[in-house]
């Protein structure tokens, strides 16, 4: 397939020297690489992609249902409390409230205890009244 | 990369010269080369030769750039343009004129077969190695370099004979 010898013309055309890289355009290249190397942005690529691969979790059913309930309890979390105060900080409480919300307020919790609204219960009319006596004593006497 | 640089950037750019007879043409494919090298340096390593993996990159890189560009605009460019000489520069007049005409000679042929002679005569490369570069048969690439040196000895055999019988 080659030539076994090649021919006195082709021996001069080979002798020939062909122009090689011009001095600009190699400093321009290895200007390239020094910047290259400063930046490895096929390394950052490959670390940042790394650390995706490591921390995120695969999209299964579990872990969008761990999502969805962590999301739930921040965002119940986050939420001021919108429940009704009752205990040592109720007065603080009203104090903040309207005066229509604080009247409500005082309704619940009236409502919660009942004891301190309504009146103490009277005596009976028949508590000083002697209590028969059963038949048994009756016919013991 | 400096040492591949060092090593193999010479030929590279000879053979994109070669190809594209256009040094603008030839900057720009080599930066591109140069780039997808910085891109991934790794690529060369474990490579038997090097070197013909970059002809060869050199020359899908060239196929594309030719291709990425209108024809017209190219001959528009170019239009008045004087090629660059493909060799380096000599102090004798006489073998200044010689590269002149070598290089206007392997201008006026068609780029097959003008790879394959550059391949050939100045890497030293085989028909086997040229063809796998080229993307060719073996076959081919030994019939177009048959075919380049015909039309080269034509071109060059008066200043040929001249210089070497004052």
């Amino acid at each position: 397939m080659n030539s076994p010898n090649p021919s006195p013309f082709e021996d001069r055309l080979q002798s020939t020297p062909v122009r090689g890289l011009p001095p600009d355009l190699r400093h321009q290249c290895l200007q390239q690489a020094m910047q290259a190397h400063a930046v490895p942005r096929s390394k950052v690529r490959r670390l940042l992609a790394g650390l995706i691969t490591a921390f995120l979790p695969r999209p299964s059913v579990g872990w969008v249902w761990a999502a969805a309930w962590c999301l739930c309890f921040l965002l119940h979390w986050t939420q001021p409390s919108t429940t009704l105060v009752a205990g040592p900080d109720a007065e603080m409480h009203d104090l903040i409230l309207d005066p229509v919300t604080r009247q409500l307020l005082a309704e619940q919790r009236n409502q919660r205890n009942p004891t301190q609204l309504t009146e103490p219960t009277l005596p009976s009319p028949d508590a000083d009244r002697p209590r028969p006596r059963n038949d048994f004593t009756n016919r013991i006497a | 990369m400096e040492q591949i640089l060092d090593e193999h950037g010479d030929a590279v750019f000879a053979f994109l010269i070669q190809l594209s007879h256009c040094d603008a043409d030839a900057r720009d494919v080599f930066q591109e080369l140069w780039r997808r090298l910085l891109d991934r340096p790794t690529q060369l390593n474990g490579l038997r030769d090097p070197r013909g993996y970059l002809l060869r990159l050199a020359r899908n890189l060239f196929i594309d750039h030719i291709r990425s560009r209108d024809a017209r605009v190219r001959a528009h460019d170019h239009a008045g343009e004087e090629a660059p000489s493909l060799f380096e520069s000599a102090c004798q007049p006489d073998e200044l004129l010689f590269r002149h005409a070598l290089s206007e000679a392997l201008g006026a042929l068609p780029e097959e077969q003008r790879a394959v002679i550059h391949l050939k005569l100045w890497e030293e490369l085989t028909f086997e190695a040229i063809a796998q570069i080229l993307d060719i048969p073996p076959n081919t690439a030994a019939s177009r370099y048959r075919y380049g040196m015909d039309k080269l000895r034509v071109h060059l055999r008066p200043l040929y004979n001249e210089i070497r019988v004052p």
